[in-house]
Parts: structure tokens; C-alpha cells; sequence
């Protein structure tokens, strides 16, 4: 008998067993559920000068009653196209003496000041100048990147597909979600996955049962497909509570409406003709992905070092270097390479990325790559730790 | 069938612990015999599969040490060896018969009957951690027996076992050999002038004596202290 599913049943019931399994797993579910209820304790004011000179603070918020307000307003301008009257409107609120005018028109005049920074100072702004400095951002942002004359053929293709005038859509919890929570979640996943699969073989000879184990008939075979498997279902289902309680909270909090606006609302510069719905999903199913690959790493870790400590530091060392060093732009395979790593990847920053991968004739987006690379590095981890198993 | 092991040697580096040893072990109780550090668990480490021979074969009929058909008919107790603290003792059981390619339905028949015969019957449903270091050897002994191995390989079985157990567990080896091979290895040596139908002797990764040892060849546990203060003194 290969008793696969009883060896998966016991090697669930050894991970569980373990108490700093649920304590890192509580204590990663507390700081996801805290991001998102954080804004509750926060309040917020503004401070301005009026026309006698006297400073002025307005808009006194606690963090519900701005949440309430940002909704309403989002709202009010809900299904509005980003044209010559809106545009009008929201420079208009924004020399306005009445501070609810100016936050009614925030979401816009972010996006006028994210597409052209100095738009007050450059003679306001119309609907041509608009969508004509968006065009600007999005490929001179392209030159930094030293893209070649075929990506750029490419993204001209893509940029062509996004419909102008924008239609403004309420989408506060997409947006909350894609700009605030991926990387945390990712973050986290990663976290925690290091502290709890790195003992996954490690364990077995520190605990001194790696003797008793490996000298039976499903000892070598069964039992590693057995832990890889846990392994794996164990980030999936890390990474899936994480994203469950942050789309719980934000769809709680702001409704689901809003999958299908357009990215440029909330991320001018990038050229993916994609809605904000899309890229959550896009983050999302890399997440679910990256968190196989980061599994079966920390495993393999877990059997390269025989040390549950040494292969948590590895990863968490990685981590870390991956997310605050930043190689430039002008390396640029070196930079792209760079920004595979899971925590560069699933980030809201990597839609502004425009960098392509030439593969088999094609252009693959980083997204579409990065698709190819984990499954492809998820294969070789598995592999070279079934042989190092066997050893 | 003969357990076979054709000029295996185990190198570290530069040091070798095992310098090519050949044996053919067929039914009965073999002693092992040899100081700390002789290369017995080493040797026991190959021929149980968990440690490649550097140079040599291992191989039981046609079955090589390597193949799982060989470790289906294997049953070990290391001498030191570790539980999963928060497991009780029959799901160890039934874990190692999990691990052993036994039914779940029998391995929980068998697990009942050897916790019987280890006198844990009464203890099988309290966690492991909770266990002296007695009934964990006792428990160790169960494991080794669970799917009634053609070779049983047992190192040091008796520790932490108090002497009327130990007694009985003697006479339980002696009884399984009639029809297994069983390599036994200890530092006592009465038990293996009662129960084993021969000896071998390492020393220094080698083997020094293998045969049978009768009245006529004097007093074994003499002979055994001989051999180390020899190699003492050469040292």
C-alpha cells in the first residue's frame, strides 16, 4: 500500500502539532485584520492660510467619518467622464474657500496632479492637456526603463486599447486593496511561510526521527510528496485566509463596486489596458503562486541546510534584500531579474513597469513571465530536493 | 534468504568508520559487538538503507538495500532515535505503519497486539511526551515489530530498560529469530552469549571476529575486553 493520503494526514497533524505554527499564524492574521482597521484610529484635519493671513484648520475627521465622506464623494462622482467639465470643476473646487468642495473633487485632482504635477502652476489644465500628459507620462516613463523600439511598438498597441475620455468609477475598495494590502499580503505569506516550513524536514533530524523514517518502505518516496504536498496546501491557504480577511474588511467597509474601472484612475502611468478588478486578480493569483514557489523553497531549504533557523534567516534575509534594495534601471537585465522576486512582483508598482520579456518570439509582460518562471522554479525546487530526499 | 554485505566501507572524508566488511546473515540472532565509535550504528545505518555504502553492496536475495521492496521486509530501533512529542502512542503506531506500507485496519490490530506485548496497553492513547524513557524504548521496540520484518535490526534495544524487562524482551528476540535474521547489538554481553547464535566483533571499522562462540573459546565478555585493551594499548 503507497498510503499517500494517511502519510498526508500525519504529516498535517505533525505541522499542526506544532504551537509556534498557530502563534505565527495568529499573530500574521492580527496584523493583516489591524492593517485593515488601522484608518479607524487615525483622524484628520487640514491646515491653510486664508486671505488675512490667519492660519485656518479645517475638516476635522475621526477615521469613520472620513471613511464616510470619501465614499460619498467617490460616489457623487461615480460613472462621470474625466473630460473638459469635470476637469473644470475639480480646479475650480480646488481654489474654492470651502473645504468640502475640495475634498468632493480630491480623487480628480489627485489624478490632474499625478498626470501633471505642476498643473496649478502651468495655466490649469483641459481636457487635451490632460490626456496628452498622460501620454507623456506613460512613455517617457518608458525611456527610463530603456525599453527597445519593440516594446515600445508593443505598448503602443496596448495603450491604444485604453478608452478615453477615463470614466471615473467608484472603487475604493479595489483600490484600497491593490494599493495597500498585495504587498502586505505578500509580505506576510512570506513570513510566514519561512518560520513554519523551514523545519519541515529539518525537524525530523533534529527531533532524531529522520532514522525512523527514512528506513521504511514509504519513508523516502511518499513521505517527501507527502510533506511538499502539506507544504504547498499550507501557503495556498495562508495566502487565501490573508486575501479573505482583506477583501472581507474592504468590501465590508467600501462595497464591492469598482472591478471594472479603469487602472489609470488610480495608476496613471501605467500602460496595461487593464481595470482595477483585473490587476487585484493579476496580484491575487501571482500571490497564490508565489506562495507554492516560496513553499516548496522554504522546504528545500529545510533539506539543503538541515537547520530550521539557518533556512528561515535565508529566506527572511531575502526578504528583506529584495525589498529595500533597489538595483537601477540602467542594469537593465540584471534590474529586471531583480524585480522577479516575489516582493517585487506582486506589488501595485509592477504595473508601472513596462519592461518585456522576448521569449520563444513573443512578449511576455512581467505578469505573463513571471507566470512561467515560478511554475518552471517551483518544478526545479521540487526536483532538487527529491534528490537531495534521496540522498 | 541470506542479508549480504559485500566489502562495504563508509568513508568521511578521510576518516573511515566502516573499512569493507562483508557478511552473510542468514536466520537467527546475530551479536554485534564492538567499543563506542567502532562503526557498529554506522554498519546498522547501511544495512537499514538510511546511509549509502561509499564502496560495497547490500542486497537481501535479489531485493537491494535501496529498493523499497527491501525496506517493506526491514524492521530497525536506532539507538537514539526521537518521537513526535504531541503524537500518543497509537498514532506513532499507526504512523509507522503508514510509513511502512501497512493497512490502516491491521496496523491498528498489530499496534493493539505489540502494545500488549510491551506492556503499554494501558498507555497508548496518552501523548508520547508524557512517556518515561522505558515505555518510549518499550514503544521503540513495538515499531521495530509492527509489520513482522524478515531482517530485524536492533541497536542497543535494552537501554533504559529496568533488568526484568530486559529479560523478557531477550527472550522475545531469541523467540523471533528461529524464523528472522536479526542482528543484535549491544554492550552487554550476556545477552548476546544467551541469545545469539553468533557473534561479530568490530573494531576500528572492521571486522575482527564472526563466528559461532562456544564454551570451548573461553569466556566471551574476557575475549571482548581483550580486544579493546589491545587496541588501547596500540593507541
Amino acid at each position: 500500500m503507497n498510503n499517500l493520503g494517511l502519510l498526508i494526514k500525519y504529516e498535517w497533524k505533525k505541522l499542526l502539532q506544532k504551537k509556534m505554527v498557530w502563534v505565527s499564524a495568529l499573530v500574521v492574521v492580527m496584523v493583516m485584520v489591524f492593517s485593515n482597521l488601522a484608518f479607524l484610529m487615525q483622524s484628520y484635519s487640514m491646515n491653510y492660510t486664508d486671505d488675512y493671513g490667519n492660519i485656518v484648520e479645517a475638516g476635522g475627521e475621526s477615521g469613520y467619518e472620513r471613511m464616510g465622506s470619501d465614499k460619498e464623494n467617490a460616489k457623487m462622482l461615480d460613472g462621470r467622464a474625466i473630460d473638459d467639465a469635470l476637469i473644470k470643476k475639480a480646479l475650480d473646487a480646488l481654489y474654492s474657500p470651502d473645504y468640502t468642495q475640495w475634498r468632493r473633487y480630491d480623487e480628480i485632482n489627485d489624478l490632474l496632479w499625478d498626470v501633471k504635477s505642476d498643473y496649478r502652476r502651468s495655466g490649469g489644465m483641459d481636457e487635451k492637456t490632460f490626456y496628452d500628459a498622460w501620454l507623456e507620462l506613460v512613455f517617457s516613463s518608458m525611456d527610463s526603463l530603456y525599453l527597445t523600439e519593440g516594446e515600445r511598438a508593443f505598448w503602443q498597441k496596448q495603450v491604444e486599447k485604453i478608452e478615453t475620455p477615463f470614466i471615473y468609477r467608484y472603487n475604493l475598495a479595489w483600490k484600497n486593496i491593490l494599493g495597500n494590502q498585495c504587498l502586505t499580503i505578500a509580505l506576510l505569506v512570506v513570513l510566514l511561510l519561512s518560520i513554519c516550513l523551514s523545519g519541515m524536514f529539518a525537524e525530523e533530524t533534529r527531533l532524531k526521527t529522520d532514522q525512523l523514517v527514512l528506513c521504511t518502505k514509504n519513508g523516502r518516496n511518499r513521505t517527501y510528496y507527502a510533506k511538499m504536498i502539506v507544504g504547498v496546501i499550507f501557503g495556498v491557504f495562508s495566502a487565501l485566509v490573508l486575501y479573505g480577511v482583506s477583501f472581507g474588511f474592504n468590501f465590508f467597509f467600501y462595497g464591492i463596486k469598482g472591478y471594472g474601472s479603469v487602472l489609470q484612475q488610480i495608476a496613471a502611468a501605467s500602460p496595461f489596458p487593464v481595470s482595477v478588478g483585473q490587476a487585484v486578480l493579476i496580484l491575487f493569483g501571482l500571490t497564490l503562486l508565489a506562495a507554492v514557489l516560496e513553499s516548496v523553497f522554504a522546504m528545500w531549504l529545510s533539506l539543503r541546510l538541515d537547520n530550521h533557523v539557518a533556512g528561515m534567516a535565508v529566506i527572511v534575509g531575502m526578504m528583506f534584500l529584495t525589498l529595500f534594495v533597489r538595483l537601477p534601471e540602467h542594469f537593465r537585465v540584471l534590474s529586471q531579474i531583480w524585480g522577479f522576486f516575489p516582493t517585487n512582483l506582486i506589488a501595485v508598482g509592477r504595473f508601472f513597469d513596462s519592461r518585456l520579456v522576448p521569449f520563444f518570439g513573443k512578449y511576455f509582460t512581467n505578469f505573463q513571465f513571471g507566470v512561467i518562471l515560478y511554475s518552471a522554479c517551483i518544478v526545479l525546487f521540487v526536483w532538487f530536493g527529491k534528490r537531495r530526499y534521496e540522498m | 534468504m541470506e542479508l549480504r554485505a559485500d566489502r562495504v566501507t563508509k568513508r568521511y572524508g578521510s576518516k573511515i568508520a566502516v573499512d569493507g566488511i562483508t557478511l552473510n546473515l542468514s536466520k537467527g540472532v546475530h551479536g554485534l559487538l564492538g567499543a563506542n565509535g567502532a562503526g557498529k550504528t554506522t554498519l546498522m545505518r547501511m544495512l537499514c538503507g538510511i546511509l549509502h555504502p561509499t564502496t560495497g553492496d547490500i542486497s537481501l536475495g535479489s531485493m537491494d538495500v535501496s529498493t523499497e521492496e527491501y525496506r517493506s521486509v526491514l524492521g530497525y530501533l536506532p539507538q537514539d532515535f526521537g518521537y513526535f512529542p504531541d503524537f500518543t502512542g497509537m498514532d506513532f503506531l499507526l504512523y509507522m505503519g503508514a510509513l511502512k506500507g501497512l493497512p490502516k485496519s491491521y496496523a491498528k490490530k498489530r499496534g493493539r497486539e505489540l502494545a500488549e506485548l510491551v506492556f503499554l496497553k494501558d498507555e497508548m492513547a496518552k501523548k508520547i511526551k508524557t512517556y518515561s524513557g522505558g515505555m518510549r524504548q518499550r514503544l521503540g521496540i513495538a515499531q521495530a515489530f509492527l509489520n513482522e520484518p524478515e531482517i530485524l535490526i536492533l541497536d542497543e534495544p535494552t537501554a533504559g530498560l529496568d533488568p526484568k524487562e530486559r529479560v523478557r524482551f531477550r527472550n522475545m528476540i531469541e523467540e523471533y529469530g528461529k524464523e528472522h535474521i536479526v542482528l543484535l547489538s549491544t554492550h552487554i554481553v550476556s545477552d548476546i552469549e544467551h541469545i545469539a547464535d553468533d557473534v561479530l566483533m568490530i573494531k576500528n571499522g572492521k571486522l575482527i571476529f564472526q563466528g559461532i562462540w562456544n564454551e570451548e573459546k573461553g569466556d566471551l565478555e574476557q575475549f571482548y575486553l581483550k580486544q579493546f585493551e589491545e587496541g588501547a594499548a596500540n593507541e
